[in-house]
């Protein structure tokens, strides 16, 4: 036996060893399993599982015959999470090659998105399945780039009724945070951002589903878990014919572009008509039946995300803002508003409207030798009443109305607040569309907050009272407020709301929702005064101011009470206004145009009504073969 | 001592002192290895036919094979390969060498040698190979008095394997190669100082080498993510936190044989090898993990038992490096699956699949075998 060293006896050393290993495996394997299993279980569960949202269809929009104005349809889109960008800047050079997109144009998008996006932006919209499919095959050289299968929101009528049908877009951070989208809506949503599709974001959204899947590390799906069904948006139906909508926009523009080539007589410059509006209102229910609004955008250009360069241009003074709808925005009326001070006049028993009372020398002094006011007419309209007032658009007889409201009145500055209001101005008409301005009515209250630090100014004056009588001055109302007015008289002092939804319907057309006529139960006037104004109106077409513009429409057989203004806007060219209704008799049709700065109301926005009134009735333009 | 006998009986002789425990202990390892590699490659039956695709399928192959060779070792008498561990050291060194130059590529190192299905991994082999020459060159003198030169040939001895498993690189298998210089140094005698400086300059060398930029970038990496296991979960902290959360959610009586959800979506990277122990944590529990440590503890006792009652120095030493060489495995395997080690991609032998090492296992086994049947005789 060899057994003379102690090796034998080392060697139980490792009996220890072999216990300490095993205790401490143990001990360790009871820790990870026993003690913290469940919080092991619970991570492999979330590790697996994914849940995948499931975006809702968005309901289509219909034009009130129901031809389809928007809808969606299948598309690739391609989003990039822009931090992953910025560690490896190297794969947005190699997705400018791929997609055939400045380098440029792709990295300014995603730095000016990202200040109102999280997570994934969209960069380019609707790219071809090759594309799609090479990019995807790549992943792992487009790190932080996604392929997303979205329906993509699709106008097929391109610009036309732009304004009305809004845009779509990715939701931003800051809308993230309204009360309204907070809940409902996560980073990446698509809402509608302006127009119908942002006033109606509710019914047309729909609600998103989700689906509980589990994935393998790859991120894989492996199986279905559960699964919450979307509920795809209700359709919207307007009220707009697409066809008079179309019309609408074609006219406005060819009178607009008219305007650019007539000169001023005084100053001899042409005209800038640099924008414009029209709006057509069933006379009865206050549907809006067209508004347009120049110039305008083709809402396709959102799809999938605005490119830089095409924000820009929208954004672009010089392309004077294609994104404002002008039919809700304010301006200042002009002779247009002299409906309101007549109305007074009447109301206030200051008037008497078949007496030549009034007499115009071109010039009124009546505030003051150093405070001269004029009419239009330099050499006056001589003895005159309220009626051929309203037809010639005579300032004087307005002037005097004005004059007399401020010495009658109890409250002599807030006296043409008080009809305004009764008449709807001062406040939005309720009209179911985004942005719509509520305009400015100036009465001694505004005037004392808005010159605050001026003492001087912000008395209540005369002729503060008498500027508001020719709706100069302060004053401000949207083309859609005016359409309500004229509204107003036509329907001899009932007010309606005007409207842009017809019916809201469900995906399987369905009716949801059928929107009923608003009658605003407000205070009115007699119905004799908005008659003896009506009168007046009808003057105005067939030989007052707006004579000419109807030159050859035959109003006897399609009766037309309208008024023309021309506004004056320190700095800028007249703004021209037109509005009126027809037939008189029984009215069917309000129609309001205005243009900017395009000078004289019956040369440049009654022509537009007239033309429109020609479309809708039908009527053959025998006057351009004359010419 | 006895008188000697005829062939026939002498081994009917060394049947009967056969140590029943450790073969049968082995044979349960490897079964219940096979049942977890038939998890871990998703094949959920128990079937065998000849389809050597299959890993399950090869492993029962090695596993037939092991045995075989296990029992043909019994024949070999250990004494002899006392006198000849020069020999085995330079067959495995010439294998090792052959790696570098017609070796195949896996996982990132240069470590197999071979065609088709039989390739074969130099280093695993040398690990008995390294056992068998160290066993018998501090055994050559009897007594206890180790001078320095046999401390620095057996440094030498052990250091050019490990410099060419380290060139390959398998840093895992070169920290077993050390251990085992360790342990067997320490079995031998060697005075504790000489090993307390062994591993300081050890230490010192590891430093220098990552100070010198000699340590590749992914081992620093693996050895930060085993520091700070919730580091960058994503990137190369993922494998440890998956491993965890695969072991961990298996809990107490684990999910069930085959119902492993984590272990057939493949979270943790090679689960039929290195990382066979998350598919034991999350199907058969704590329980599962008790009975193969148990089983191991028990294993790794019977061969330490065989070393102690050995006849002599050699099969002493030679059953104590196998005994150092199974804990090793045991505790870097196992360890680094539930976070306790850094990465390093080391099976756990007679579990894991992969024929090298169970051919090597059972060669290591036989031949603890032999010495204990041996125990009484003279050579």
């Amino acid at each position: 036996m060899e057994r003379e060293t102690s090796v034998f006896d080392r060697l139980r050393i490792l009996y220890v060893i072999v216990i300490i290993i095993s205790v401490t495996l143990l001990l360790r394997s009871w820790y990870i399993q026993v003690i913290m299993g469940e919080i092991y279980a619970q991570e492999a569960k979330e590790i697996r599982t994914k849940t995948i949202r499931e975006v809702a269809l968005r309901g289509n929009i219909f034009d009130r015959n129901g031809i389809l104005l928007a809808y969606n349809r299948p598309g690739l889109v391609i989003s990039v999470d822009p931090e992953i960008i910025d560690n490896n800047p190297e794969v947005l050079k190699k997705l400018s090659l791929v997609l055939e997109e400045s380098y440029y144009n792709l990295e300014q998008k995603i730095s000016h998105e990202r200040k109102y996006l999280r997570g994934h932006i969209d960069v380019v919209k609707d790219i071809d399945k090759e594309l799609a499919t090479y990019i995807k095959e790549h992943s792992d050289e487009f790190p932080g780039v996604l392929v997303k299968k979205v329906p993509l929101r699709f106008y097929p009528n391109g610009d036309i009724a732009s304004h009305l049908l809004g845009y779509v877009g990715q939701i931003t951070l800051e809308e993230l945070e309204q009360e309204k989208y907070k809940y409902e809506y996560l980073p990446g949503d698509i809402v509608g951002k302006s127009g119908v599709e942002l006033y109606y974001e509710s019914f047309l959204s729909g609600q998103n589903g989700s689906k509980t899947v589990e994935v393998d590390p790859t991120g894989r799906v492996v199986r279905e878990l559960g699964k919450v069904k979307s509920i795809p948006g209700n359709n919207l139906h307007l009220t707009i014919d697409i066809n008079l909508q179309k019309k609408t926009e074609e006219v406005l523009k060819k009178w607009i572009e008219n305007a650019r080539k007539t000169q001023d007589k005084e100053t001899e410059e042409y005209y800038k008509a640099p924008a414009g509006a029209s709006v057509i209102l069933d006379a009865k229910t206050n549907q809006i039946l067209a508004m347009a609004s120049y110039p305008n955008y083709d809402p396709n250009i959102f799809i999938g995300g605005i490119s830089e360069k095409d924000w820009e241009e929208l954004n672009d003074p010089k392309n004077n803002f294609p994104l404002n709808n002008r039919a809700l925005m304010s301006y200042s009326p002009g002779s247009v508003y002299k409906v309101v001070t007549a109305a007074a006049g009447l109301n206030e028993n200051l008037v008497e409207p078949y007496d030549e009372n009034y007499k115009c020398l071109g010039v009124w002094t009546e505030l003051g030798d150093e405070y001269e006011k004029y009419c239009w007419s330099k050499w006056g309209h001589g003895d005159i009443n309220l009626l051929k007032g309203i037809q010639e658009s005579c300032n004087v007889v307005f002037y005097e109305i004005g004059l007399s409201l401020h010495k009658n009145s109890r409250s002599s500055g807030d006296v043409f607040y008080h009809y305004s209001k009764i008449l709807g101005l001062d406040e939005p008409t309720g009209v179911d569309l985004p942005f719509e301005s509520k305009g400015l009515i100036p009465n001694k209250k505004w005037k004392s907050e808005y010159f605050k630090e001026n003492p001087t100014l912000a008395k209540w004056y005369p002729g503060d009272t008498v500027n508001l009588s020719i709706g100069q001055g302060d004053i401000l109302t949207s083309p859609i407020q005016i359409a309500r007015l004229y509204s107003i008289i036509a329907n001899k002092g009932e007010s309606l709301t005007p409207q842009i939804c017809l019916r809201i319907t469900s995906p399987k057309e369905e009716l949801v929702e059928n929107s009923a006529m608003i009658i605003n139960k407000r205070e009115t006037l007699d119905q004799e005064i908005f008659e003896i104004i009506e009168k007046g109106l009808i003057l105005v077409v067939k030989n007052g101011t707006a004579k000419s513009a109807f030159d050859g429409f035959p109003l006897d057989e399609v009766s037309v009470a309208g008024k023309t203004g021309t506004s004056h806007v320190l700095g800028k060219q007249d703004f021209s206004w037109f509005a009126c209704y027809a037939p008189v008799e029984d009215p069917e049709y309000v129609i309001v145009s205005m243009i900017e700065e395009a000078g004289s109301g019956g040369k440049s926005a009654a022509p537009i009504a007239k033309e429109i009134l020609e479309f809708i009735y039908n009527v053959e333009r025998s006057n351009e073969g004359e010419k | 001592m006895k008188e000697k006998n005829k062939k026939l009986t002498k081994l009917l002789d060394i049947l009967k002192k056969f140590d029943y425990i450790l073969f049968f202990t082995t044979i349960l390892l490897v079964i219940y290895g096979a049942i977890l590699i038939n998890s871990a490659i998703g094949l959920n039956k128990f079937s065998f036919s000849f389809d050597l695709s299959s890993f399950f399928n090869r492993q029962l192959v090695w596993v037939g094979l092991g045995i075989l060779l296990f029992f043909l070792i019994l024949f070999l008498n250990y004494t002899w390969l006392k006198k000849f561990w020069w020999a085995v050291y330079i067959i495995n060194l010439v294998g090792l060498i052959a790696v570098f130059i017609v070796g195949h590529i896996s996982h990132g190192a240069r470590s197999w040698i071979g065609w088709r299905m039989l390739k074969v991994e130099p280093s695993e082999f040398f690990k008995i190979g390294i056992i068998i020459t160290l066993a018998g060159f501090l055994s050559r003198k009897k007594g206890e008095d180790m001078n320095l030169s046999d401390l620095f040939l057996s440094l030498f001895l052990t250091g050019l394997p490990v410099l060419l498993i380290i060139l390959q690189p398998d840093i895992g298998t070169a920290i077993i190669y050390i251990g085992i210089l360790i342990g067997i140094l320490y079995l031998a005698g060697l005075k504790k100082i000489y090993i307390f400086s062994l591993f300081i300059s050890g230490l010192l060398g590891i430093l220098i080498a990552i100070k010198f930029g000699y340590v590749e970038r992914y081992m620093l990496d693996r050895l930060l993510v085993f520091l700070s296991p919730n580091l960058d979960p994503f990137g190369i902290g993922y494998t440890v936190k998956q491993s965890l959360i695969t072991i961990g959610s298996g809990g107490l009586f684990g999910k069930g044989l085959f119902k492993g959800i984590q272990t057939s979506l493949h979270f943790v990277p090679e689960l039929h090898t290195d990382f066979i122990f998350c598919v034991l944590g999350e199907e058969l529990g704590f329980l599962g993990v008790l009975i193969l440590i148990s089983l191991y503890a028990l294993l790794i006792f019977r061969v330490i038992r065989v070393g102690t009652v050995a006849k002599d120095k050699f099969g002493a030493l030679l059953s104590g490096g196998i005994g150092i060489l199974l804990s090793l495995h045991l505790l870097i395997n196992i360890g680094v699956t539930i976070g306790i080690i850094p990465i390093t991609g080391i099976t756990l032998p007679l579990i894991s699949y992969g024929g090298s090492s169970l051919i090597t296992t059972f060669l290591g086994l036989g031949l603890v075998e032999g010495i204990y049947m041996r125990r009484f005789h003279n050579p």
